[in-house]
């Protein structure tokens, strides 16, 4: 791949990264940021991308992606998906283990290496903690993380046995890698295919309590306590959750969680007509939990905003709820329904104009970038920040642009959002991928 | 996509009425010397059940052939049929052979409205998991507004659920028309067969028959699966009886008036004895012949004059 | 609801004609009641069934006519023919229940009462209800009205009047007297 083959001058825009806010062109040249001023005079053969009333920031980091391949690439492909990802502002992808095979030992790392050149940007990969993820023995991360892995993850499943868990945390401290945990304890969950609550009640549907998340939190905290291992919290989806991870963190614990957009935007109501495309899992929660969510991203609880996008190929949806699979696409919604709730809050509460302070929206772009970049280890690359030598990644965005995502736009090969019906507001416009413009005024070029 | 009958929330308050008035109209046809009209000829209906229940298809069955319709009979057993292709083949197989209703049971909530998003014919909904069964909910008001001489509806009636409503099917559509009739409904278990948050139901909640049957002019009890032992939700059968079962002593313990319903297949002295389920008290024997008249109604409704609409179609 | 007549609502008719009067309507009911007695010599048991909705009156008065005349016993009752119509897609439903036959007609003879008789669709769905009621000896026929246009092969025993209509016009009976509506309306 030939990166920075054409220079760009992206003039006029609201420059938001971790130095601040602030109006600034900026000069992408040879996949870096050549030059970051007031004013730059369009050098020749420049092509300028007119970035007056848009966010110019880092391109986004995924923690929680789901690629498919190997194993499944009816639903995606690492391409597929890349492209997907890059029509949303990501420039880099956390590709997670659930692969079939497993990516659990070098050879497989090295195989999906060779397959990630297909990316139309930067795919990292997740190893996982436990052999085929079946959480009976640890694999080996230290010659993975030889090859360049950073975070171990059984991601779709959690690490069920506290003492494997403890010795895995103990281990991965030792080499200096991150563990990351899909916090569910299978014993209450139990099979359920929704949040137990009110809803779940009314359908006759089998339930999984907030308490399955929340006991598993709770463990990890406190081995987390015992051993001083570094921990990533997957996809937080309750309150309590939450609260647990916030106490954590003032008692100096090196813990991270992660919420995803479809727990922030939606609730457990969806599922009253039994509709497959809500089930996820951890599930859509009661608004209480959401909007303890939101309190808890208000207050600095959360350091990444991850998709957990999850391809499933139709027929896997085209059934009934108990049956059909858990996981929803998010990498082309991300920003616009996170974007979007925020706008219908804020408009409630009468902010100047509806628009977001310098603050909201450096915390916004952060969770998007330059946080979720450290968790993974990539942000020498990626997330930023926008000064000259730093590789040119790069997303640009229309923070008020109101749009709604038609199933035929989806570049995912799988078409499972649950947001065709869902106000989104705030469109990426622009993805440079180490200087390569990827996408332009929203339609992908590559 | 034809009006099909999945749930209670389906039916509008008029549309209930009206239904007790059709069931009416066919007790007394199911009274005559010759219990058949010709109302349905020409119709195909089918019954599509992936879940054994033989009383609640030959009800069906005996209903459609009231009604002079053909019947289609698919049994199928869970496992020729666990995944969503077939699930959708099967069904598009039997509207392509020409069946004018599929009245369907399956193992899962959803699986009916989700078949009937399908096709462009009427389903009725005969159990879909533990979601709902609305034409058992519709015979037992009917057969409790007869038996009070309460018209349509039931006012100021007290029904006691009791037993193993965190499964229930039948619960949750009798809580639904029960409560909208007019009644009040009180759900009596142990809190591990009782739903976590019942804040959406409009019922009483009670640990305690005892409790509950001084104050009660139905008491209604649900079947206990013996699986439900095995899962924990309770230690033993016996435990179970102990607390929850409906015998003698406790039926004397009720108001002078009030009478017995179960929606069957009754375990006779788990959950209910066989003095109390055959007491003269006892309606659950009107309830299985009220079933066909009600079921008529609804089939009538769904495939007759006015295929599921109350306005005249002029 | 008038079933012998097709469409009747969402048209208008401009002029009514009164053809019997209220006192016609009782001199014919009691004409009726003698022939009735007079055919039925020998009758074990008269089942006088009227049809919802227009025949439920005239056969109740017939009835009170029949208990003072008639060496036979008389039981009344009343047919609701909507679920043996053969056109009941097109036909609204009748809402309460109204059939009320109170005894066995086995081997009795039953007078069907109507109102109009127009293309006899009715009175062929109300013997095939009958006979699900039993086999009686004999089925008779008593109506106020034969206004003509029969589409099947039946005959009353028993007719107030015989009264040519157009099919556009709606022939309105009660108590009070019959009347014919001229329609304006597409009249087909």
């Amino acid at each position: 791949m030939v990166t920075g083959r054409r220079k760009f001058l992206i003039r006029g825009g609201l420059l938001v990264d971790s130095k601040g806010v602030r109006r600034s062109d900026l000069l992408v040249e040879a996949g870096k940021i050549a030059a970051c001023e007031k004013e730059i005079d369009p050098p020749s053969g420049a092509k300028v991308v007119d970035a007056r009333g848009l966010v110019v920031s880092p391109g986004f980091v995924d923690l929680h992606t789901h690629l498919r391949q190997p194993g499944n690439e009816k639903s995606e492909t690492i391409s597929s998906g890349s492209r997907a990802g890059v029509s949303g502002g990501y420039t880099a992808l956390l590709a997670m283990p659930n692969t079939t095979p497993t990516l659990d030992s070098p050879e497989v790392v090295s195989y999906v290496r060779q397959l990630a050149k297909e990316a139309v940007l930067d795919v990292y990969f997740a190893g996982a903690i436990t052999k085929g993820r079946l959480g009976e023995s640890l694999t080996e991360m230290s010659k993975m993380a030889e090859l360049g892995i950073r975070l171990f993850t059984d991601d779709g499943a959690g690490v069920q046995n506290g003492q494997l868990m403890r010795r895995a945390l103990e281990y991965a401290k030792g080499i200096g890698v991150t563990l990351a945990q899909h916090c569910e304890d299978l014993t209450l969950s139990n099979g359920g295919a929704m949040n137990e609550g009110a809803v779940s009640a009314v359908l006759g549907m089998k339930g999984i309590p907030n308490a399955a998340e929340d006991v598993m939190v709770a463990r990890d905290i406190e081995l987390v306590r015992l051993t001083g291992a570094r921990l990533h919290l997957l996809h937080i989806s309750t309150g309590r959750s939450a609260e647990m991870v916030k106490v954590a963190k003032a008692d100096g614990l090196p813990v991270t969680a992660e919420v995803t957009p479809h727990h922030l935007v939606l609730s457990e109501r969806r599922l009253a007509d039994f509709n497959p495309i809500f089930k996820v899992n951890p599930p859509l929660r009661s608004d209480a939990d959401r909007l303890a969510l939101w309190g808890a991203l208000g207050q600095g609880t959360f350091d990444a905003i991850a998709t957990d996008h999850a391809p499933h190929h139709k027929e896997a949806k085209d059934t009934t709820l108990d049956q059909a699979a858990f996981g929803m696409i998010g990498l082309e919604s991300a920003l616009g329904a996170v974007l979007g709730e925020l706008q219908r809050q804020l408009a409630d509460k009468v902010v100047g104009e509806g628009g977001l302070s310098d603050e909201q929206l450096m915390n916004l772009v952060g969770l998007f970038t330059w946080r979720p970049a450290r968790i993974a280890q990539i942000d020498d690359v990626h997330g930023g920040p926008l000064v000259v030598g730093r590789p040119a990644n790069v997303a640009i965005f229309d923070p008020t642009f109101k749009w709604r995502l038609s199933e035929t736009e989806i570049v995912s090969r799988s078409k499972n959002s649950p947001y065709f019906d869902t106000d989104l507001v705030g469109k990426v416009l622009y993805t440079f991928v180490n200087g390569d413009l990827k996408l332009r005024e929203g339609e992908l070029c590559l | 996509m034809a009006r099909s009958l999945v749930s209670i929330s389906d039916l509008r308050d008029d549309e209930i009425s009206h239904l007790v008035e059709l069931s009416r109209i066919f007790f007394e046809v199911n009274s005559r010397e010759i219990p058949k009209v010709p109302t349905l000829r020409g119709k195909t209906i089918a019954t599509l059940f992936f879940e054994n229940s033989t009383r609640t298809r030959l009800s069906f069955e005996l209903a459609a052939t009231r009604l002079a319709a053909d019947v289609l009979t698919f049994t199928l057993s869970s496992s020729s049929v666990s995944k969503g292709e077939s699930l959708r083949d099967t069904a598009e197989t039997i509207e392509s052979l020409g069946a004018d209703l599929i009245v369907m049971r399956h193992f899962s909530a959803g699986s009916v409205q989700l078949v009937s998003s399908w096709l462009d014919i009427p389903l009725v909904n005969a159990g879909d998991g533990a979601h709902e069964h609305p034409t058992q909910a519709l015979l037992d008001a009917v057969t409790i507004m007869d038996h009070f001489k309460t018209g349509k509806r039931l006012d100021g009636i007290s029904v006691a659920i009791v037993g193993d409503v965190l499964h229930s099917r039948v619960a949750r559509s009798n809580v639904q028309l029960l409560s909208r009739l007019g009644a009040n409904v009180t759900l009596v278990g142990p809190p591990s067969l009782l739903p976590l948050d019942l804040s959406l139901w409009p019922v009483r909640i009670s640990n305690c028959l005892e409790d509950v049957l001084p104050g009660c002019d139905v008491i209604y009890m649900l079947r206990i699966q013996s699986e439900r032992f095995s899962e924990s939700l309770m230690p033993s059968i016996g435990e179970f009886s102990r607390a929850f079962a409906l015998n003698s002593e406790r039926l004397e313990m009720a108001s002078k008036g009030a009478i017995v319903m179960h929606p069957g297949p009754m375990i006779k002295g788990v959950e209910i004895t066989a003095e109390a389920a055959e007491s003269p008290r006892s309606l659950i024997r009107t309830q299985v012949r009220n079933g066909v008249g009600v079921r008529m109604a609804v089939l009538y409704w769904l495939l007759g004059a006015n295929q599921g609409r109350l306005e005249s179609i002029w | 609801m008038l079933p012998e007549n097709g469409l009747n609502s969402g048209h208008s008719y401009s002029t009514a004609s009164e053809v019997m009067a209220s006192a016609d309507v009782k001199r014919v009911l009691s004409r009726i009641a003698h022939e009735v007695v007079e055919h039925n010599r020998g009758c074990t048991e008269l089942v006088i069934v009227g049809l919802q909705t227009g025949g439920v009156w005239m056969a109740e008065e017939l009835c009170s006519y029949l208990v003072e005349i008639a060496t036979f016993p008389c039981v009344l009752g009343s047919l609701d023919i909507s679920l043996y119509r053969d056109d009941h897609a097109f036909r609204p439903f009748i809402r309460s229940s109204s059939t009320d036959v109170p005894v066995s007609v086995q081997d009795k003879t039953v007078l069907l009462v109507d109102d109009v008789l127009f293309t006899g669709r009715t009175v062929r769905a109300a013997l095939e209800a009958i006979l699900d009621f039993g086999r009686p000896n004999a089925i008779q026929l008593a109506v106020m009205v034969d206004r003509g246009h029969r589409e099947l092969p039946i005959r009353p025993d028993y007719v107030g009047k015989n009264l040519p209509t157009s099919r556009s016009e709606i022939v309105e009976v009660s108590q009070e007297g019959v009347r014919i509506l001229k329609g304006v309306g597409n009249g087909s």
